[in-house]
């Protein structure tokens, strides 16, 4: 995103409260724009009358969550590797074969989702009275979401931001009318599909702006290009499948332990906690912002100039932009941290209310918001081992991630006469391998010099 | 006895001066069996010689094969292995730093045969610290990069080098120093075998003219790779067993890098003067210039063709030969000829390619020969044999064939001085007729073939006997 960033710096740079105002509010839409969309849409969606039938709504929360986290666990690996080649196609000006490759690898995802879903729902959905129908929408929802993902990235490479926010406006807009149509006649199930149509509609808007903005080239052995990329950059594959079950290893395990699910369904969920770390999530928003408008752009300004320096430069001025970047990258993380310190505390002002709109206690929120401020320097970490190609580093923070939260939730579980613990895994999670990619960012920068003439070398050095 | 031949960038893959040395070499001692190491730049390279029938087998080893280095890589071990290696690696370095020579004994010692360092010598932690001193010691001016490069250049291919395991042999006789004087020392070292220098020019010399001259390298990276070579040569002058030279002054510059006096000799090239006394025949009237050779920068065509011009202005019935292949360097060789049209000499200049040589002796008025660097051309001691004058430019052992004549003897690169000699030699029929006869006598008394191969023969026998017994 640090096309955009370098934008919205100019805004900010103009030193007045419009530009600095514009700025936020544009980095809000790009960062959490899609999000809030979607979010605000389903929350206007669950006002319709048929979804306050608490089995419906139970039902279509259930199966949403469940298509969201099989999709983001299932998908992450071949997305990562997905989005690495589909940016080096545009970088090296190989745009048109970057949308065959996107129009490919979305109709792969596609086809791919539709035996996982119908697998899914065997599984998931025993005796419900629209079983058939629920799987259905279900599976076509886990289709629809895996390509938006796919198209959702390369709209993001090629900075269509307007697009994407148009796009999910759409979407989300005939979701709710197809909703409204559908739901009355065909409950939960209809609700499912109006989703599944509204990110069809939305993935396909995106695709179709990305071959509008880049045009189409024949691009053969797309799969075998794709294998190739998947041996030499596993690990970046890994951390991504890694970070996205760390996501929702509490999350899982907790409905796994104490959840609900629907009349007829497997699909468990943990409402309370659910709520309660969707808000806690919103705090990122602000951090999230700062993320893309000074720390990346900084960070990915030093590193270009440390990388003309390397091949260019005399070693006193390597060494003084190396040094120069470990300052900057420092210091732009410490005033993210405490930017976000400062956003953190002020929402802990309003726990107590949102802690009680989600049903959890205080302490629970209270620990999700402190998971969430380490998880922004987490994500900030690994977007610098990304920008390091130090992906080998990033798979073992995600490793790190994904096993703390995955173990505590479990130990946490297995023991119920301890106190209410929830919250505390994803804290640690976050606290521990947040500490550690930030350790393994500044000693990649530490020693990148070197790294940078192993790679020229043919090493492929942290790949 | 098997004698192993370690040789670069040359015979069979390339003709030339040295190639036809080693051919006869061969040929000429068919008793005994030849191993051919070679170190090559490029794979699968076309065989220019048939070899003779006692060349027992031929290893190429291409010097910047990455791929040996991915196969060592497999087997270097690691833990206080490498460190070790590592270890000796700096302490190589810092004697050689100031000003010693490294212990390839020590440092060859610590490698099992296969086993390729250039990870340990350039990419290892402490090596890169190393580097990165060494750089600010002696690079405050360019680029690291330019200094990295060099560095790792020249480190991939000393460490290929020793990487490579060369064929079993009771001798290993290299034909120059740098890469294949390095692998010969190393067979040495490794499986105590005696070691036999020969050089023709000095490798070390003509690679310092070379990158002095290359504009692209530049700074500290000209210092380091000049350094190299000097090194190289000097580990080969101390570690070889013995040290042959064509000429004398070559010799002396093998002196003054480490030879010791005792274990330097120099054995001139012979030729079978017989082969190239040919009848001579009057072929017309007009007045044949030769210039046998490659057609190849080295041997500075150009600067004949411009002395054929100039004696084309005077004398309009000469009629000039270029007698060699010219599909060494076909760009260089494309520029002659397009040197030729343009000065409209074409029609009394031909490129015959290819050729056999004593046909054109039979009838050749005068040789020229205009290279820039030679050892002790043997198209002079041919010439000679063919009772042909020859005019030349003063590089290597030139000045002492010509016995010093300046009448015969340019400057590099000056194409009047050359053409002068090429019309004294036409003004003075009788004097040449004398002068030819005296030249084949020197030629017969000093530089025959069956000489330089008993010398070569009597060395194997002695240094086979030399070897530990037991081992052979």
């Amino acid at each position: 995103m640090a096309g955009i960033g370098f934008e919205l710096r100019k805004l900010v740079e103009t030193r007045t409260v419009r530009g600095v105002l514009g700025a936020a509010f544009s980095g809000i839409l790009v960062v959490a724009g899609p999000w809030l969309l979607t979010a605000a849409s389903l929350a206007a969606a669950g006002r319709l009358p048929f979804l306050a039938a608490p089995d419906i709504a139970l039902a279509f929360t259930g199966a949403m969550v469940w298509a969201l986290a099989i999709s983001i666990c299932v998908s992450a690996a071949p997305l990562y590797i997905f989005v690495r080649l589909s940016a080096d196609l545009i970088y090296e000006s190989q745009k048109g074969e970057a949308v065959t490759l996107l129009l490919k690898y979305s109709g792969a995802s596609v086809l791919a989702s539709l035996p996982i879903g119908a697998g899914a729902s065997l599984f998931l959905i025993h005796g419900a009275p629209d079983a058939f129908l629920l799987g259905l929408a279900f599976t076509l929802l886990l289709a629809a979401v895996n390509a938006l993902w796919a198209a959702m990235m390369t709209a993001t490479v090629i900075r269509k931001y307007g697009r994407i926010l148009a796009a999910y406006a759409l979407g989300m807009a005939f979701m709710y009318v197809l909703a409204r149509v559908l739901g009355p006649s065909l409950g939960a199930a209809g609700a499912l599909l109006a989703l599944a149509a509204g990110y069809a509609l939305t993935a396909l808007l995106l695709i179709a702006a990305t071959v509008e903005a880049l045009g189409r080239a024949p691009y053969p052995h797309v799969f075998r290009r794709l294998a190739d990329y998947a041996r030499k950059y596993r690990n970046l594959a890994l951390a991504g499948a890694l970070y996205a079950i760390g996501t929702w290893a509490d999350k899982a395990v907790l409905a796994a332990f104490g959840g609900v699910a629907a009349k007829g369904t497997l699909f468990l969920v943990n409402p309370g906690y659910d709520s309660a770390f969707y808000f806690s999530n919103l705090a990122l928003i602000p951090g999230l912002v700062f993320f893309t408008i000074v720390t990346e752009t900084e960070f990915n300004l030093d590193l270009k100039r440390l990388v003309t320096y390397l091949g260019h430069r005399r070693q006193p001025e390597i060494e003084t932009a190396k040094t120069r970047i470990l300052r900057a990258s420092a210091l732009s993380l410490a005033r993210q941290t405490a930017f976000q310190g400062a956003v953190a505390i002020g929402i802990l002002l309003v726990a107590p209310f949102l802690a009680a709109a989600s049903g959890v206690p205080q302490s629970v929120f209270a620990r999700l918001l402190a998971g969430g401020f380490f998880q922004l320097i987490l994500l900030s970490a690994l977007n610098m081992l990304f920008y390091l190609e130090f992906y080998r580093d990033a798979a073992l923070s995600a490793l790190a991630f994904a096993l703390v939260n995955l173990c505590f939730s479990l130990a946490a579980c297995l023991f119920p006469q301890a106190a209410d613990l929830r919250g505390l895994p994803y804290l640690a999670a976050c606290l521990v391998s947040a500490a550690l990619a930030l350790a393994f960012a500044f000693r990649g920068l530490k020693r990148f010099d070197r790294i940078v003439f192993l790679r020229a070398s043919g090493e492929e050095y942290g790949r | 006895m098997r004698v192993c031949l370690v040789i670069e960038g040359s015979y069979p893959f390339i003709t030339g001066g040295v190639s036809s040395w080693v051919h006869e070499l061969i040929s000429g001692l068919s008793e005994i069996e030849f191993v051919l190491f070679t170190f090559s730049p490029q794979a699968d390279q076309e065989l220019r010689y048939k070899l003779p029938p006692n060349v027992v087998g031929v290893t190429d080893v291409v010097l910047s094969d990455k791929s040996r280095s991915r196969e060592g890589r497999r087997r270097e071990g690691g833990g206080r292995l490498r460190r070790e290696r590592v270890r000796g690696i700096l302490a190589s370095h810092l004697r050689m730093f100031s000003g010693g020579v490294p212990s390839l004994e020590e440092l060859i010692g610590a490698i099992p045969e296969g086993v390729s360092l250039h990870r340990d010598s350039v990419l290892d932690g402490r090596s890169w610290r190393f580097v990165q001193a060494q750089n600010r010691l002696r690079n405050p001016i360019y680029p690291y990069s330019d200094y990295f490069w060099a560095w790792k250049s020249a480190h991939d291919l000393i460490f290929n080098v020793l990487a490579a395991s060369p064929p079993e042999a009771d001798i290993y006789h290299s034909l120059s120093t740098g890469f294949a004087g390095l692998a010969a020392l190393a067979a040495k070292v490794r499986r105590g075998k005696s070691f036999l220098l020969t050089e023709h020019g000095l490798y070390h010399k003509e690679r310092e003219i070379e990158i002095r001259k290359a504009a692209f390298v530049r700074g500290y990276q000209r210092d380091l790779w000049i350094r190299v070579y000097n090194r190289i040569a000097r580990m080969c002058y101390e570690g070889a067993d013995l040290c042959t030279s064509l000429f004398e002054e070559n010799r002396r510059y093998q002196l003054e890098l480490g030879a010791s006096p005792e274990k330097t000799v120099v054995i001139p090239n012979g030729i079978d003067v017989m082969r190239y006394s040919v009848p001579r025949i009057k072929k017309d009237e007009d007045f044949h210039v030769g210039f046998v050779g490659r057609i190849v920068p080295i041997k500075d065509v150009k600067t004949f063709i411009v002395a054929a011009k100039l004696v084309l202005e005077r004398i309009p019935n000469a009629r000039f030969h270029l007698i060699g292949p010219d599909d060494e360097d076909p760009e260089y060789a494309k520029e002659c000829q397009r040197l030729a049209a343009d000065l409209k000499i074409d029609d009394r200049l031909e490129f015959t390619g290819r050729a056999d040589v004593l046909e054109y002796y039979s009838f050749l008025d005068v040789v020229v020969l205009t290279s820039v660097r030679e050892a002790q051309p043997l198209v002079i001691l041919e010439a000679f044999a063919a009772l042909i004058p020859c005019v030349a430019t003063d590089v290597g052992n030139v000045s002492e064939l010509l016995d010093g004549d300046r009448r015969f003897i340019a400057p590099s690169k000056d194409a009047a001085k050359i053409a002068q000699g090429i019309e004294y030699v036409l003004e003075h029929p009788e004097e040449m007729a004398a002068l030819a006869v005296n030249n084949r006598a020197r030629t017969v008394a000093n530089y025959e073939k069956r000489e330089l191969l008993a010398r070569y023969g009597e060395l194997y026998s002695r240094f086979e006997s030399a070897n530990p017994p037991g081992e052979e």
